[in-house]
């Protein structure tokens, strides 16, 4: 097995922090998305997002290499992601994103050919309208949603990541995928 | 759901990802990360704690290099012109020798000391040389008595 990152992982297991670094560098994106599609929570993945590059630089030594670096870190991120929020009481709701800063960020780009102020706004009501239907959804079926579509895994890649069966893969994805169309049916040819 | 839909729902989904990794916040905090826990260690006397008496040190030093070595360059050298007038032993000093019986630790070598004054004169005004060997090493103590309105 050809691993890009071996030689940045053999430096990092000898203490070497900035060759860790490097690899924070190149994978924080990741490992924020998985975070964040799990929790739907910014403040929150980007606590888990910081405690997975920790945890995992602290059991480098124990990383055998039998799995990419690449593979292992995704999957210590998803399971931390629902450990997080299998720790939070259901009072204290993950499904809300930080909405004070939304009108900041740049909306969802879907076809944007000429955006005018009337695209804009569509734009940013349909962002809202996708992030009320990914709270709908629990933490188990977002895991599957985006280890499947941003990471692009195999059904049975989440399968091993999530220690669960295959049908209970694609059951939780269909579930996901169904809940999310339904939510933006109608919305979605609006824009 | 048709496969359209879902590939629709999948960009969607992408789109939205994508945007959320690219804010700025979300950028800083990975720069935060990185340079807390994950930089290469400063050397020691680049730490904060060292940095202001490092910074006064250095400073001392370029002020000595940029300022200090022109100053002492436009002092006058008083050793044009001079007439030195030397001043002997009044006796000579009687040679010793001994002859150490065999088997006898030798003696470490020891060099008599000289102390040499000597006076002389310059423009700038009276002059003492004072030079004493250490060992091998010669040590030259100038008193320079700079006459009024010479420096």
């Amino acid at each position: 097995m050809n691993d890009p990152d071996d030689s940045l992982v053999r430096e990092a297991k000898t203490g070497d922090k900035a060759a860790f670094g490097k690899l924070v560098n190149k994978y924080y994106e990741m490992v924020y998305a998985v975070v964040f599609g799990v929790l739907h929570h910014r403040e929150a993945a980007k606590d888990v997002a910081q405690e997975v590059f920790l945890k995992v630089f602290r059991e480098l030594l124990g990383f055998e290499g039998k799995a990419k670096f690449k593979t292992w870190l995704y999957r210590v991120s998803v399971n931390a992601a629902l450990d997080q929020a299998r720790k939070r009481r259901p009072a204290e709701s993950l499904d809300a994103t930080d909405k004070s800063s939304d009108d900041d960020e740049p909306p969802v780009v879907i076809t944007d050919k000429s955006p005018g102020p009337r695209d804009r706004a569509a734009q940013r009501e349909l962002r809202v309208l996708l992030d009320q239907a990914i709270e709908q959804l629990s933490a188990d079926h977002r895991a599957v949603l985006v280890l499947r579509e941003w990471q692009e895994l195999s059904y049975e890649e989440i399968a091993e990541t999530l220690g669960v069966e295959i049908g209970t893969v694609m059951s939780r994805l269909h579930y996901a995928r169904k809940k999310l169309g339904e939510l933006l049916k109608g919305k979605v040819e609006r824009v | 759901m048709s496969d359209s839909d879902e590939k629709h729902t999948r960009n969607l989904y992408r789109s939205f990802l994508r945007q959320e990794i690219k804010r700025t916040d979300i950028q800083q905090a990975k720069k935060e990360l990185i340079s807390a826990h994950f930089s290469k260690e400063k050397p020691f006397f680049l730490k904060p704690a060292f940095s202001i008496p490092a910074l006064s040190l250095a400073g001392a030093v370029m002020f000595a290099l940029l300022v200090g070595r022109p100053l002492l360059e436009k002092i006058p050298v008083p050793v044009k012109k001079q007439s030195v007038r030397l001043e002997q032993a009044a006796q000579p000093v009687p040679l010793v020798s001994s002859v150490s019986p065999p088997g006898a630790p030798k003696a470490l070598p020891v060099n008599p000391t000289l102390v040499d004054v000597k006076w002389a004169v310059s423009d700038v005004g009276p002059t003492m040389v004072y030079q004493k060997h250490f060992q091998d090493v010669p040590v030259t103590i100038i008193w320079v008595f700079p006459r009024e309105g010479k420096l």
